[in-house]
């Protein structure tokens, strides 16, 4: 586990931001947030850096990242990546993606499939449309979303209010990508049969926000996928069971 | 004054706790509730009172668009208007507006207001809209693109009414090969065109660079007064010229009784329903993500401000005192509206005679009443 490095990057006059970690020798893990925004580095990324070098980017138009104008969906975004990861010398990578950034690491992982070696999806939209019973997260004001997230919110030590600036560009970068569709790109699961890394479909079983169900696509469409869930977790099952979570991803990551 | 008459066509038999049961009127109160047979009553009341406004002398009537609500029921504004080539003779017919973003194809907006401008002789207002928030949920459009839809829509509809066609746009949202409407608008170059909104310092710069008639829709007269002394501003300092006094509009609520006790008794109750439960909405109704500007909706959020605040400031008395409600005999009303609008140099009024339940009955005799005690005085003030 190496120190913590807050860095920048031009990539073709529009900055991006991200948090990095010096690790042992394995492939790195770039690690790409949800909807939320990044926020900052967090417990599990450290212990993963003991392997490997991690990555912890802000995405374009969430944070202090800026949005080239002409980025509209997650297919550009996804494109856009593989211009940062150029830019950091990253010729393979472990892709762990959560909620939208799930969606993103998953067509990343379509585009260049020989450049990823192991693709973790957590509780990840992306590929189908939200299912019945789960909430419109645009329907959600912003200081009920943990209602949602959280398995057990009552457990969850209370975080800082969002810098309210960051909160409202990070919403909009959301609509932007996510709007309509709802959170899915109608062509991505026909594409999904060209990942060829193991993949492993993580889960908080007791997500409310992106129920279990939605992991069927994948599950379906993906060669070597496999699922894990994991008990007494929501949406980020990383916050709320760390120690399970950290787990299935070191072991899936295992050699790679 | 230019004085012109409004209606929403809203729907007026709800359950009495609709909103305890479905919450806002607005993108998810259940279609069920609408009853086809009431509709008709709906629209053939409302186009007898535009009628009438027509035959006592109104400058124009007014429509606009309003998707998935029970708080008005006309989807397309221009269905209305075409209707009304029909009721009316003399009018002016303002679409306030078409809701651009919504709109999947802005030709389709360009070529029927052309045809309405032929079809009524060239009495046609075209106004243009965003359309409100809850209606990109509503929609399936998205609200972070609403603004540059809306300006690249409008851009092409004018040039599609100007500019001899045929010509190629390829613009970023929008494309065509062959832009090149049939018909084109009988008044020259073009319709006029309005703005309406709840204001904001861009959209005012934008239509005061225009001359385009800015027009404050249901506000507390501290916005009336802000938005419109910022038009006046903007097109004397940054585009150094004197705006007409029909550039300034004014969207508002009125009812005209004999004496001011009998129109407030009269009037409390629907004008009560209409702030209080059809113009109601939670945040992420009203401001989805991207529809306004970030700086706006950073500011929106910490005051926790929508169209949420409800109870004693939608009492009739509350929404009399902050200007969003003009009521009482002939003689308050005038001065109401004379003072503020001679204060404000506004040249245009759009007055809303039927809101939420008010009866039919009582809606003509607004309108009468208005037409009578009111008008005649009204425009003789700031005529350009």
């Amino acid at each position: 586990m190496g120190a913590v490095h807050d860095n920048w990057l031009d990539i073709r006059g529009h900055r991006l931001h991200y948090l990095w970690a010096e690790g042992g020798t394995g492939t790195p893990v770039v690690f790409l947030h949800g909807a939320g925004g990044a926020g900052p580095w967090f417990d599990c990324l450290d212990r993963l850096s003991v392997e490997r070098p991690v990555y912890y980017p802000e995405h374009p138009g969430f944070g202090a990242s800026d949005l080239p104008d002409w980025l509209e969906t997650v297919t550009d975004l996804a494109l856009y990546y593989w211009d940062v990861f150029d830019r950091l010398g990253l010729e393979r990578v472990n892709l762990i993606g959560a909620s939208f950034g799930g969606w993103l690491a998953a067509e990343l992982a379509v585009q260049q499939p020989q450049r990823v070696a192991r693709l973790v999806l957590v509780d990840a939209v992306g590929v189908m449309p939200p299912t019945e019973d789960a909430p419109d997260f645009f329907m959600i004001p912003p200081d009920q979303v943990g209602r949602w997230v959280f398995a057990h919110p009552d457990r969850i030590p209370p975080a800082p209010p969002p810098d309210p600036a960051i909160a409202v560009k990070n919403r909009t970068t959301v609509a932007r990508f996510a709007w309509h569709p709802r959170f899915y790109n109608p062509k991505l699961r026909h594409w999904l049969y060209r990942i060829q890394c193991p993949t492993l479909v993580v889960w908080g079983r007791e997500d409310r926000l992106i129920p279990p169900a939605m992991a069927e696509p994948y599950l379906a469409g993906i060669p070597q996928a496999q699922l894990v869930l994991i008990d007494d977790a929501g949406h980020v099952p990383w916050r709320e069971q760390p120690e399970r979570f950290l787990s299935a991803v070191r072991s899936h990551l295992q050699g790679a | 004054m230019q004085v012109f008459a409004f209606h929403l066509m809203p729907y007026p038999a709800l359950p009495e706790d609709f909103p305890q049961r479905y919450g806002p009127p607005w993108v998810k109160l259940p279609n069920t509730l609408y009853d086809p047979k009431v509709g008709e009553q709906v629209y053939e009341q409302a186009l007898a009172e535009f009628a009438q406004a027509d035959a006592l002398g109104f400058d124009g009537v007014c429509v606009n668009e309003h998707h998935q609500t029970a708080y008005g029921t006309m989807p397309s504004p221009n269905l209305m208007a075409a209707a009304l080539t029909r009721v009316t003779q003399r009018a002016k017919i303002a679409v306030l507006g078409n809701a651009l973003p919504l709109r999947g194809n802005p030709l389709r907006v360009a070529e029927e207001i052309a045809m309405l401008d032929v079809l009524s002789h060239g009495r046609i207002i075209s106004g243009f809209v965003r359309g409100i928030g809850a209606e990109y949920h509503s929609f399936g459009v998205n609200p972070a693109f609403s603004h540059d839809r809306f300006h690249e829509a409008h851009d092409l509809i004018v040039a599609a009414w100007t500019r001899p066609g045929p010509f190629r746009w390829d613009g970023r949202h929008y494309q065509f090969p062959y832009v090149n409407p049939w018909p084109r608008p009988v008044q020259t170059p073009h319709p006029p065109i309005w703005i309406p909104s709840q204001g904001s310092r861009e959209t005012i710069r934008w239509a005061a660079e225009r001359r385009y008639t800015y027009l404050q829709t249901f506000s507390p007269i501290e916005h009336v007064e802000r938005y419109m002394r910022l038009y006046w501003q903007v097109c004397e300092e940054e585009f150094g010229y004197t705006p007409a006094f029909g550039q300034l509009g004014w969207a508002i609520p009125i009812f005209v009784g004999r004496t001011d006790e009998e129109a407030r008794a009269l009037a409390k109750p629907h004008i009560e329903y209409f702030y209080e439960r059809l113009l109601v909405m939670p945040t992420e109704y009203f401001f989805p993500p991207g529809y306004l500007s970030p700086q706006s909706m950073a500011g929106v959020l910490q005051a926790k401000r929508g169209l949420t605040e409800g109870g004693a400031a939608n009492s009739i008395d509350a929404l009399i005192a902050a200007g969003r409600f003009v009521c009482g005999s002939a003689k308050t009303v005038f001065e109401k509206l004379a003072e503020t609008s001679q204060r404000l140099r506004i040249g245009v009024l759009t007055g809303m005679f039927q809101f939420a339940t008010l009866p039919h009955a009582l809606a003509m005799e607004n309108l009468l009443r208005f037409a009578d005690e009111v008008k005649p005085r009204l425009e003789a003030i700031n005529r350009d």
